[in-house]
């Protein structure tokens, strides 16, 4: 049991590893010195999973 | 390289296979209450492939058959894989597990990476990473631990690529069934369309066949009807001699877009609506030691440097955001900051190893968590006939991926409230959702993860300290951003393998046998088993662990605990070898202790292959090295040539026993890239401390194996039919140090006992 534990805190950890910091944290210090280029249009998930691979050629 | 493959799996063996499959199967049947599946999906409306189809299956005449199978009006099979590919094949030989039990015609298979979405969790790797030792659990407890394990991947994140598991969980345990059961619905549509018996409809090449009738058609006419029949989760799996596509050395399916230069990594990202060329980067430093803040910065020189948009002091780290990266970087470097001051007494790298030593010291010959135990050590020490004691270090290593670390974010207000989309490489993409919307005080479903090819990672990507990193910047400017970190900033800012000191008492008794072994060391992570030599037959045993402070913070690297235990364990049993004057190969046989046919395999074939029986010429050793990891056995030999004064690797022969290999090639190169990472790392990896920050900056002084240096490499694939099979990412990578301190003693009588080697020689 206490293996499964150590197992369970060693998971939470490494989920909670990528939150570390994760507190919603504002810029101490923000200078603004120009403007970025035209805005951008599309919404959240328009992009989907792209197919990312071509087909074999069937040459086996 | 030649390819020698020995046993197929018998017959019993795959039998004994398919029926722990079809127990799990039925298993995931009945969790299905409580809202667990196996094989993730009904296909009942409002069920899961309803969902998932907008996300996977959106294309004209595509037709979601289950949460990992869809059919596009061009009778093309797609497989939908849960794991990222960042060089290992995983998504060519997932998608021929699947194909295979799909019967499908593998020259219209393409392969699609699952999106960032709980429904793409695999209960079975979850509970791989979270509790390995459940794997093979009492058929009463299956139950319970697949729904627990389905309930803890899905609030943890575990959509994990890594631990060397897609073939050995995700393949065994999601595709194969999935494939399976696709191809049994299929042929149910087809059965209730032709008005004839399933048991008459065969398949083959994405085809379904009446004879009888001679009736035929392409898969693509009953996928949509295949998603409307019930969906068996333990449906039969083929027989290994009925494998079309398994065990063969199949073509990678990532790789002709790689040669062509079409294939998206994450750092390609790109916007939609956002023109490239309008497209802002951002280039980062974080404070130069660990736990340390930025308290001021002086910009002044920045702000007139060309295309610099913003300048950002983000507590921990400074960002500027720029028309582009080198301008974003080059205005960065002209950024002087102030730093806070570092709570931890380690300043250099001589400060960790002392206090790793001064940790053992304080533990003495008893102390520390006890890691493993069996008889009495100490007393087998005092009066063992031959005394041995040595003490070996690793150094800590930065991963090193090819790919720059990067992540390019787009924070902003919807008509639906805030959202965020995040485009990068990631092992772990739901918990970089996880890590996004905890920076931004989101919700999870407000944050959408695209995550595309990745150019390594060796355990660098599991990591999300990144990710926050660059949500926070576009949340500031309030527009998309690019963040790229510089080779610099990745090898000095990161996290890392950590180093650490491991002590040995052994003894002898007056036939040589290896009767006592007390080891203590100080850095334990994963997995639990790295430490303990048990595959030795050693009357007294003692395993411990000092607790010590480290400064750099850890992260898995290749291999993880053991990259620094193979080291520590296999130089010190060629030790005992050596004081026993037994030949090291040969002591190693007659160590090993019971369950251990795998080993003498691969002992065996390894001395076969490398002729280890045969003399080699003056200052030329063989060392030999055998470790199993993540399910698979392996022993490598290294023959060096010393009479240079320095180590030149001339070959380097291996044979691997992982039960059996899905894709021979595709594992051969994960064997042969393991084992220049292990080489790399044991003649030059060494990331050292001054004044508490990383010295090393980039690969002029964070050395790579070069080609001249790479040794002729030969791999024996052993497939013993060993159930559950091994994993082929990281099992070759730690027998490397070992096996050359041990040829480069066979050859010039120095031992070494301290990584990296090549500058014990300069």
């Amino acid at each position: 049991m206490r293996k499964f534990i150590a197992a369970i805190t060693a998971v939470s950890a490494l989920s909670l590893a990528g939150c570390s910091g994760s507190e919603v944290q504002e810029p101490v210090e923000q200078i603004v010195v120009a403007e970025p280029g035209k805005a951008a249009s599309a919404t959240s998930g328009e992009t989907g999973p792209e197919q990312i691979a071509e087909p074999e050629q069937p040459a086996e | 390289m030649s390819e020698q493959e020995t046993a197929k799996p018998t017959a019993k063996t795959e039998r004994s296979a398919a029926a722990k499959w079809s127990r799990r199967g039925f298993i995931g049947a009945g969790v299905l209450a409580g809202g667990a599946l196996l094989i993730g999906v009904g296909v009942r409306p409002g069920n899961p492939v309803g969902k998932l189809k907008a996300k996977v299956a959106g294309g004209a005449g595509e037709e979601l058959v289950n949460s990992w199978v869809k059919v596009g009006a061009d009778n093309v099979v797609t497989a939908i894989i849960p794991h990222c590919e960042m060089g290992q094949g995983a998504h060519s030989v997932l998608a021929q597990m699947l194909a295979d039990e799909l019967d499908a015609d593998w020259s219209k298979v393409e392969v699609m990476q699952a999106p960032a979405d709980g429904s793409y969790i695999v209960s079975d790797a979850a509970r791989m990473f979270v509790a390995p030792f459940t794997m093979n659990a009492a058929d009463w407890i299956e139950p319970t631990w697949d729904g627990l394990f389905t309930q803890i991947g899905r609030l943890a994140d575990v959509m994990i690529t890594g631990g060397s598991s897609s073939i050995r969980t995700t393949g065994q345990y999601q595709m194969r069934i999935a494939g399976a059961a696709a191809r049994k619905m299929l042929i149910g549509a087809a059965a209730d369309e032709w008005g004839v018996p399933t048991s008459e409809i065969t398949t083959r090449n994405s085809t379904l066949i009446h004879s009888g009738s001679g009736k035929s058609a392409p898969y693509s006419d009953f996928a949509a009807a295949a998603a409307n029949q019930p969906m068996d989760s333990s449906p039969a799996l083929k027989d290994p001699k009925d494998y079309r596509l398994m065990g063969k050395s199949k073509r990678r399916t990532d790789i002709p877009a790689k040669v062509m230069g079409k294939a998206d990594f994450g750092i390609d990202a790109n916007i939609p609506g956002v023109e490239l060329s309008d497209l802002s980067y951002a280039a980062v430093r974080r404070a130069p030691v660990p736990g340390t803040k930025v308290t001021s910065m002086d910009a002044e020189a920045a702000k007139d440097m060309p295309g610099v948009q913003q300048i950002l002091n983000m507590g921990s780290f400074i960002a500027v955001v720029a028309d582009g990266y080198w301008n974003a970087q080059q205005a960065l470097n002209t950024i002087t900051a102030e730093y806070s001051a570092s709570e931890s007494p380690i300043k250099t790298t001589a400060d960790q190893f002392a206090a790793f030593r001064d940790a053992i010291d304080a533990a003495g010959d008893d102390g520390g968590e006890q890691a493993a135990s069996k008889g009495d050590a100490a007393s087998a020490f005092a009066d063992a006939a031959t005394k041995l004691e040595a003490e070996y270090s690793a150094p800590f290593l930065a991963h090193a991926p090819m790919e720059p670390v990067n992540c390019t974010a787009w924070v902003r207000d919807t008509d639906d409230g805030a959202k965020c989309d995040i485009w990068t490489s990631t092992q772990v993409p739901l918990m970089a959702r996880s890590a996004a919307a905890g920076a931004l005080g989101m919700d999870d479903e407000d944050v959408t993860v695209h995550h595309p090819f990745l150019g390594g990672a060796f355990g660098r990507r599991l990591e999300n300290d990144y990710v926050t990193m660059a949500v926070r910047v576009a949340k500031a400017t309030g527009y998309p951003i690019k963040m790229i970190w510089s080779r610099e900033e990745d090898t000095q800012k990161a996290l890392y393998r950590p180093a650490d000191v491991s002590r040995f008492k052994g003894g002898l008794d007056a036939g040589g046998r290896l009767v006592a072994y007390n080891n203590i060391f100080t850095q334990r992570h994963d997995p639990a088993e790295a430490s303990v030599p048990g595959i030795y037959d050693i009357a007294n045993t003692s395993v411990r662990v000092a607790e010590a402070p480290l400064h750099l913070p850890f992260s898995a690297w290749r291999s993880v605990d053991h990259s620094q235990q193979g080291f520590f364990i296999e130089s010190f049993i060629d030790e005992a070898a050596n004081a026993a004057g037994a030949d090291p190969l040969e002591y190693r046989l007659s160590m090993l202790g019971a369950n251990t046919a795998r080993h003498k395999g691969v002992l065996e074939k390894v001395a076969e292959i490398s002729n280890w029986s045969t003399p080699r010429g003056e200052g030329i050793g063989l060392g030999v090295a055998i470790i199993e990891s993540f399910g698979t056995v392996g022993a490598e030999v290294i023959e060096v040539d010393m009479t240079s004064g320095r180590p030149k690797m001339l070959n380097v022969w291996a044979a691997m026993d992982a039960g059996y290999v899905m894709n021979p090639d595709g594992f051969r190169n994960q064997i042969e890239g393991g084992i220049v990472f292990g080489l790399t790392a044991a003649m030059y990896g060494e990331i050292e401390l001054e004044d508490g920050a990383v010295k090393q900056s980039n690969f002029h002084d964070y050395q790579m194996l070069r080609m001249d240096e790479t040794p002729a490499i030969e791999v024996a694939i052993i497939n013993s039919g060993t159930v559950p099979i091994g994993g082929a990412g990281e099992p070759s990578t730690s027998p490397a140090a070992p096996a050359l301190a041990n040829a480069i003693f066979a050859a010039s009588g120095k031992r070494l006992r301290e990584m990296p080697f090549a500058k014990q020689f300069a």
